[in-house]
């Protein structure tokens, strides 16, 4: 019998409320100094965490906690190996690209997702692939080994991918409207990258070779558009993203993606929060996690941005709440 | 042969609408469990339902005894067309016993989620659910109208 998540999913939606409300992020944004921010921090769901003003070993808790239950609720391990695969492929980004230019020290890394540390710096090594890797990283590791130039951005440009592919292997079979979640992301990622590279004069061909599967958009139709100079008119004609063509617009123009960031923050929280999510499914239980990431990610940025006394208003166009 | 076709109203009545109720108690109750884990205050909230597709089975227990009555007291070989119409009788509540339950379960997973969400509007959660209740009601009452 097919999955429901019916424990998951009735835990979830009373997990939902230990999510900071609106209000709240208006009072952090509105805290004086990081100080006062903290002592509101400890009134919500992360004061569990808060142990002597330590944020980030708060935030590092939290997030264990949120990928504890995602583990024990989860009935479908496609749906743990496509939220926690995410950090192995950035580990692997960090230690394969290090490893491969020739840096002497040990490279900070993130906590292991499902893929032990060791396995990743072996891997560069080894002859055959440890069982652990799974087929897509392996296939990575033999492109980034067969690259002509081994030049730091050609790495990332095969990691971007390897990234993309893990996410979209394992998490969109899960539900339609997850699936559109997830397409969404990709569109907005894609439309940047393209925007960066007509703003750094690439060529059609190199910018589509950038530009990653698994949007609504193909990679070549964006392409397309950003030499003929429409991404903002394309980007206003892809479902959910209609708003960010303006946006788009005055990014490129001013050169900044600051604001394109935020917007395309805030439309993917709208789509967790208010998108139709089957009670029936994996779906609510990725969103949550989802939701969680953000709101950590965006507590790391406000905090930051509080230790470093920003006006509120600077700190507004960074952060898509309040 | 005639009365095993009598009896098989009384089966048919009790067993589907049974489990039904079975299934849509266990697709809601497994919810409801998931939030009390976290909330267990909310436990008088979400018991109406659980509780909800449970009805069904009890409609279709209801109709079966009143079945069985008729059968056990009936004299077949003066009435032939009594066996079907025995039959024909537990058949309403036994097939809208069946899907309501687990329709009005779906609809009870809903509910147990909005009442973690939104503990102020459970009460709807519960309103839409006894929606679905109306049509297993119907059959029961058709069900009821037809004893022979």
């Amino acid at each position: 019998m097919k999955s429901l998540f019916l424990f998951a999913n009735g835990r979830v939606s009373a997990l939902e409320k230990d999510l900071l409300p609106p209000r709240m992020w208006q009072m952090l944004l509105s805290a004086r100094d990081v100080e006062e921010a903290g002592r509101l921090l400890a009134d919500t769901w992360y004061g569990r965490f808060l142990q002597g003003g330590n944020f980030e070993n708060c935030f590092e808790q939290a997030a264990q906690a949120i990928e504890q239950e995602l583990m024990e609720l989860s009935e479908d391990p496609a749906l743990v190996r496509g939220i926690l695969h995410r950090r192995d492929v950035r580990n692997a980004r960090y230690i394969w690209k290090a490893a491969l230019s020739g840096h002497p020290s040990p490279v900070e890394t993130e906590r292991p997702g499902l893929i032990p540390l060791d396995v990743l710096r072996s891997a560069l090594t080894d002859s055959e692939p440890a069982p652990e890797l799974p087929a897509l990283m392996s296939r990575s590791l033999e492109e980034i080994r067969s690259l002509q130039e081994l030049s730091p951005a050609a790495i990332d440009s095969v990691m971007d991918r390897l990234a993309a592919a893990m996410e979209m292997e394992e998490l969109p079979g899960m539900y339609p409207g997850f699936a559109s979640f997830l397409a969404a992301r990709m569109d907005i990622l894609n439309f940047g990258i393209a925007a960066r590279c007509r703003l750094a004069g690439m060529d059609r061909t190199a910018s589509e070779q950038l530009l990653l599967e698994g949007g609504t958009r193909k990679p070549a139709e964006i392409a397309q558009a950003a030499s003929s100079g429409a991404l903002p008119a394309l980007i206003s004609d892809t479902v959910e993203l209609e708003s960010l063509g303006s946006v788009l617009r005055d990014a490129i123009a001013e050169k900044s993606f600051l604001e394109y960031s935020r917007e395309s923050e805030r439309i993917l929280l709208g789509m967790l929060d208010t998108g139709a999510f089957a009670v029936f499914g994996p779906a609510p239980l990725a969103a949550f996690v989802i939701k969680k990431e953000y709101e950590i990610s965006h507590l790391r940025i406000l905090l930051a941005a509080k230790a470093a006394r920003l006006e509120r208003s600077r700190l507004l166009r960074r952060l898509p709440r309040g | 042969m005639n009365e095993l076709i009598a009896y098989s109203g009384v089966v048919l009545a009790a067993a589907l609408s049974g489990i039904g109720s079975a299934i849509g108690v266990g697709l809601v109750g497994r919810a409801a469990a998931g939030v009390l884990s976290v909330d267990p205050k909310k436990f008088g909230k979400l018991l109406l339902l659980v509780a909800l597709p449970g009805t069904q089975g009890i409609y279709g227990f209801v109709i079966a005894f009143l079945l069985l009555g008729r059968i056990q007291g009936a004299d077949m070989a003066a009435d032939p067309s009594f066996v079907w119409k025995a039959f024909l009788a537990g058949c309403p509540v036994a097939f809208t016993g069946l899907l309501s339950a687990i329709h009005q379960a779906k609809v009870g997973v809903s509910g147990v989620a909005l009442a973690a969400k939104q503990p102020a509007d459970a009460a709807k959660g519960l309103i839409l659910a006894v929606f679905v209740e109306f049509y297993a009601i119907l059959g029961f009452l058709v069900s009821f109208l037809m004893l022979p």
